[in-house]
Order: C-alpha cells, then sequence, then structure tokens
C-alpha cells in the first residue's frame, strides 16, 4: 500500500480514538462531530489505500495478511460509521471501534507488504467473493465486540448499555450472513481446488468453531432471551475466535491456508 | 395439548449446549493435529447429534413469515451439508495418478491400492507458467529518512534521484552458489537464492556488491550513506497438463487441468495436484469420485438462503432496534 494514505489513515483513526474518549467523558457535542469526522476521514484514507493498492497491483487486493488487514480496517471504520455514528450514546463504542482500526492498520504496516504475484491456488474468482464476504463479517463482528465491551464499562441496565446490547446483536446479525457466505464459498474454492470441500485444516475448523460460537449467540438471543452481559460474553468469545482464524492461525499452525 | 419433546425447552437446551461443546472440541482439536479425532466415533457421533437436532427446527409448527422459512431452511441446509459429508464419509474414492508426457493410464493409485478408472486419460504434453521476474531494490539514502523503490533490470543502471548515486545492475543469478574456488554461480534456472549484482557509483568512487533477495541483513554497501534491500518478485503462475480421456475406443474428452481447473468424466474429477520440478515432463493428477459432493452444494445453497432470509426484516431485527 501506499504509506501516504496509510499514515494519513493510522494518524486519524488515532485522533479519532481520542476524541471519542474524550467526547464520552465530557458528553460534547462538539468533541463528538469532531471524533466522527476524524473516523470518517480516517476511513476515506484507508480506503484510497486500498484503491491505490488495487491500482498496483492490478488485482483485488485480498491476497495475504498485509491486505486484508488494511482491509479489515477499512470494514470496521464502515461498520461503525453505517451503524451507530449517528447515535449520541455510542461514544465509547466509537473510541473501542476506533483503537480496533487502529490496531489492525497498524498490524498491517508492520507486515510484509511487498505485493507479489498471486500463487496458482489463488489465482481464481473465488477469492474475491470468499475473501470480501470474510472481511466485511469480521468488520461487523469487531463492532459487535466494541459494543460488548463497552457493556462492561456501563452500569447493567441503564440506557446507554441497553443501546451497546441492541447494537451488537444488530451487527451480530449482518455479520452472521457474510460469515456463512465466506465459510461455504471456502468450501466450494477448496474442492474446485484441490479436490476437497473440507479437510479439517486449522483455518477450516476454527473458522466453522467461530461460525458455530456466532450461530449458538443468536440462538441464545432469539429462542433463550439472553440479554446483557451474558450474551456479551458469548458475543466476545465469537470475536476472540475470528482472531484466532484471521491472525492466530498462521502464526500457530502450518496447513493450506499457509500463504495468507 | 400435551407438549411434543422436542418442543421442551430442555431439548432447546440441549441443542444449544452441543452447538457449544462442538465449538469446545473443534477448537480444542487443533491443538491436538495428528490426533486423529475426526475419524473418531465420539466425533462422528457429535456431528450425528447436530444434524439430529438440526430436524425439531425443520418440522416446527407455527413461525410464518419469510424469516421463520429461512430458519427452517438455514437448518435444513444444515442436515443436508452433514448428510453429504457423510456420503462422501462413506462413499468417496480418491487417489492421485502420475504420468509422464505421452502415457497413457486407466487407473489411479489410492491408499489401500491400485484402482481402476474404466476408461483411460492420456497425458498429452504438462506444461509450467512463470511470472516474468521483477527486480526491485528499496534504496535509503542518509539523511532522506524515506526508502525509495526502484524497479530495475540486469545490464541497466538507474540514478537515485537527488542523491548523486547511480546503480548499475551487472548480474543477476536464480539460484546463487560459490564454487570450490569462490567463484558465483547458478546452481539452477529456479529462484532459490535470487543475487543481484549490483555497482554503486557516487563522484569518483564505485563499490560493487551481491545483494540476495532471501538475506535482506546482508550489508549492501560499506558507504554509510546508502543502504539497499533487493526484492525477487517472481515464481510459478500456473501449471497445466493437456490431457485426453479415452473411452469406448476413441477420445471422450481432451482438455486443459490447472488448478482451479479441474477436468470431470463419468463422475470423476481430475485435479492438477502437484509436479516435481526435477522432472517437467511429468505431473501429478488428484483424481476424486465424491457423490457427497451435489448435496453438500445444496446444503450450502439452502444454509445461504435460510440465513439471509432468517435475519432479513421481521422480528430479529425488531428486537435488536429494542421493538416489541
Amino acid at each position: 500500500m501506499t504509506a501516504l494514505p496509510v499514515n494519513a489513515a493510522l494518524a486519524l483513526y488515532f485522533a479519532a480514538c481520542l476524541l471519542f474518549a474524550a467526547a464520552a467523558t465530557t458528553k460534547g457535542r462538539l468533541l463528538s462531530a469532531a471524533a466522527n469526522t476524524a473516523f470518517l476521514a480516517g476511513f476515506l484514507s484507508n480506503a484510497a489505500a486500498v484503491a491505490t493498492r488495487w491500482a498496483a497491483a492490478g488485482r483485488p487486493p485480498l491476497s495475504n495478511l498485509h491486505e486484508t488487514m488494511v482491509l479489515f480496517a477499512c470494514a470496521i471504520a464502515l461498520a461503525y460509521l453505517t451503524a451507530a455514528a449517528g447515535v449520541p450514546s455510542a461514544r465509547p463504542l466509537g473510541a473501542i471501534s476506533a483503537l480496533l482500526a487502529l490496531c489492525a492498520l497498524g498490524y498491517a504496516s508492520v507486515l510484509d507488504g511487498a505485493a507479489r504475484p498471486l500463487m496458482p491456488a489463488l489465482r481464481s474468482n473465488w477469492i474475491v467473493i470468499h475473501v470480501s464476504a470474510y472481511i466485511v463479517g469480521y468488520g461487523a463482528a469487531a463492532v459487535a465486540f466494541a459494543a460488548c465491551v463497552a457493556q462492561f464499562f456501563m452500569p447493567r441496565s441503564c440506557a446507554a448499555a441497553e443501546l451497546m446490547d441492541r447494537l451488537s446483536h444488530r451487527l451480530v446479525l449482518f455479520s452472521f450472513p457474510f460469515l456463512t457466505v465466506g465459510l461455504t464459498t471456502g468450501s466450494v474454492w477448496a474442492n474446485v481446488a484441490w479436490g476437497s470441500y473440507w479437510s479439517w485444516d486449522p483455518k477450516e475448523t476454527w473458522s466453522l468453531a467461530t461460525w458455530l460460537i456466532y450461530a449458538l449467540y443468536l440462538h441464545l438471543r432469539g429462542a433463550c432471551g439472553w440479554r446483557g452481559r451474558g450474551a456479551a460474553l458469548v458475543s466476545i468469545a465469537g470475536f476472540c475466535a475470528v482472531l484466532v482464524t484471521f491472525i492466530g492461525v498462521n502464526r500457530l499452525w502450518s496447513g493450506l491456508h499457509s500463504y495468507a | 395439548m400435551p407438549m411434543r419433546p422436542w418442543t421442551t425447552a430442555t431439548v432447546r437446551r440441549a441443542s444449544f449446549g452441543l452447538l457449544a461443546l462442538l465449538a469446545a472440541v473443534l477448537i480444542r482439536s487443533t491443538f491436538e493435529r495428528g490426533s486423529g479425532c475426526y475419524r473418531s466415533w465420539w466425533f462422528v457421533l457429535l456431528l450425528a447429534l447436530l444434524g439430529i437436532a438440526m430436524l425439531p427446527p425443520i418440522v416446527r409448527r407455527g413461525g410464518r413469515g419469510i424469516p421463520a422459512w429461512g430458519a427452517r431452511g438455514a437448518h435444513a441446509g444444515v442436515a443436508m451439508v452433514l448428510i453429504g459429508a457423510a456420503v462422501t464419509a462413506g462413499w468417496a474414492r480418491r487417489g492421485e495418478m502420475t504420468l509422464r508426457e505421452g502415457e497413457v493410464m486407466d487407473s489411479y493409485t489410492t491408499a489401500e491400492g491400485v484402482a481402476p478408472l474404466g476408461f483411460s486419460v492420456a497425458l498429452d504434453r504438462f506444461a509450467v507458467e512463470r511470472y516474468a521476474p521483477r527486480h526491485r531494490l528499496s534504496v535509503l539514502v542518509a539523511g532522506t529518512g524515506r526508502e525509495k523503490e526502484l524497479d530495475v533490470e540486469p545490464g541497466r543502471s538507474c540514478a537515485v534521484a537527488g542523491s548523486g548515486y547511480t546503480i548499475a545492475v551487472d548480474r543477476f543469478l536464480p539460484d546463487f552458489v560459490l564454487d570450490r574456488a569462490m567463484r558465483p554461480g547458478s546452481r539452477s534456472d529456479e529462484p532459490n537464492n535470487p543475487a543481484l549484482l549490483v555497482t554503486i557509483r557516487k563522484g569518483g568512487a564505485e563499490e560493487s556488491r551481491w545483494l540476495f533477495a532471501d538475506y535482506p541483513d546482508f550489508p549492501s554497501s560499506s558507504d554509510a550513506g546508502i543502504r539497499l534491500r533487493y526484492s525477487y518478485v517472481g515464481g510459478i503462475k500456473g501449471f497445466t497438463s493437456m490431457v485426453k480421456i479415452i473411452d469406448g475406443g476413441g477420445v471422450a474428452r481432451e482438455g486443459a487441468i490447472e488448478v482451479n481447473r479441474p477436468l470431470r468424466h463419468r463422475g470423476y474429477s481430475f485435479y492438477q495436484e502437484r509436479y516435481d520440478p526435477a522432472d517437467l515432463d511429468r505431473t501429478v493428477l488428484g483424481v476424486v469420485r465424491d457423490p457427497g459432493v451435489p448435496i453438500v452444494y445444496a446444503g450450502f445453497l439452502l444454509l445461504n438462503l435460510g440465513v439471509v432470509l432468517s435475519v432479513s426484516g421481521g422480528a430479529a431485527w425488531r428486537r435488536a432496534r429494542g421493538g416489541p
């Protein structure tokens, strides 16, 4: 990625994080508006970095951890801006979301960012739908996680905590179909490339576990009426599984996804 | 009216407990790779129970509208995927065949031994396609604080703008090695250890150095004013087996098998699996006959449709928005 938009996005996410934290403490409307503007500008810079990379590489930037982490930061920002930017009491959520986007982009910037040609297995149209579905799903799951974490810093049953609870539920409802598309298209692609739709590769196994945890969250909310911190803990577990699937698996184990 | 057993809260809780247990088992299994747990009786039993747990939501009475039908579809999709997986486990056959150019084979090798195909596969040609190699230098000139990226080519030189340095690329060795007389050479044409010989000039001074793509910390210059890092960009773009399927005394099919592009004939799928870089006339094709695949794919379709419909609109979103 070109350094300039990435650095600008890093600075803007950092500024948004500080401004949201200040706005949450002082309840200042001006600070809140400034925080949202900084987050939006950070998102636009981040999107410019993605577009620049796409143009330079001549293909969608979806083929290694550096590229997908930059997109992940973008997806976090977009999920927050569409789901909660207009809600005044969502400032703590904004601070955590901006911090998550900052961490994702910061991590991307220390990874090897060289644009390498695609290996044969990645030269497929399936990469676009499989990876982009996961990135959108992960972005929404990250903001849902932020909303769950924010709940633990609020008094139980206060209006803001209930808002966080509802927001996290909405974001998981939005994320889950994307996780499903990512999981199943990955399986179809594996069958096309390797002749096996499921190989119990660590990444596959963790992605299935992640899907099961979010399925459990939705069932517990929908059928058992779970709310508040209990449900939040399941959603937090889901996002921890996302992090292991996305980042940890390739650090801990070798497998079919070792290139990512 | 008596309550059906599957509508009781106990069964529901047991089903959700099963989801949690399965997620925990899957996570645990990745720390014990090679333990064979995915084929153990208790793991198969867990999957079977998961399949059974899908039935009550499918046949449940009540719950009208698109989300309710979506939920039924999603559960039916999971059940179908599990049925397809059971068919794969019971009836799929997989193996591989190694073919040399001009060779014809009518069988493939499985873990149990040699299995007949019922037709023959002939390899006409095997080809490896490579990306055109690109050489990139990251140049850091002292005092500028920022690295510059330069695309260079052997036999050419380029100036580092605003620094007074010029860099000439004298030679490229894809698989650098020193012989007994300590002369540099290339062990093969494969980019196993790409190295560039560069000459750095500034004013009247010049210095020649080997730069190694795989060893970026190898000193690039004795001149503290400039630091170079070399990146080699290249590699395999694809590999293709041109084959003929001979069936019933004649050529039934003819085509290319590539990664992501299998060839299918009479229920068999042929995949471009691998090749031997030391023997480029030979290819290894994966051979799979898996009657479970259509069932799994149908399950995926149903699952995706069901999930999208079950979360779109309706009660879930109303609840999430804080409504009734």
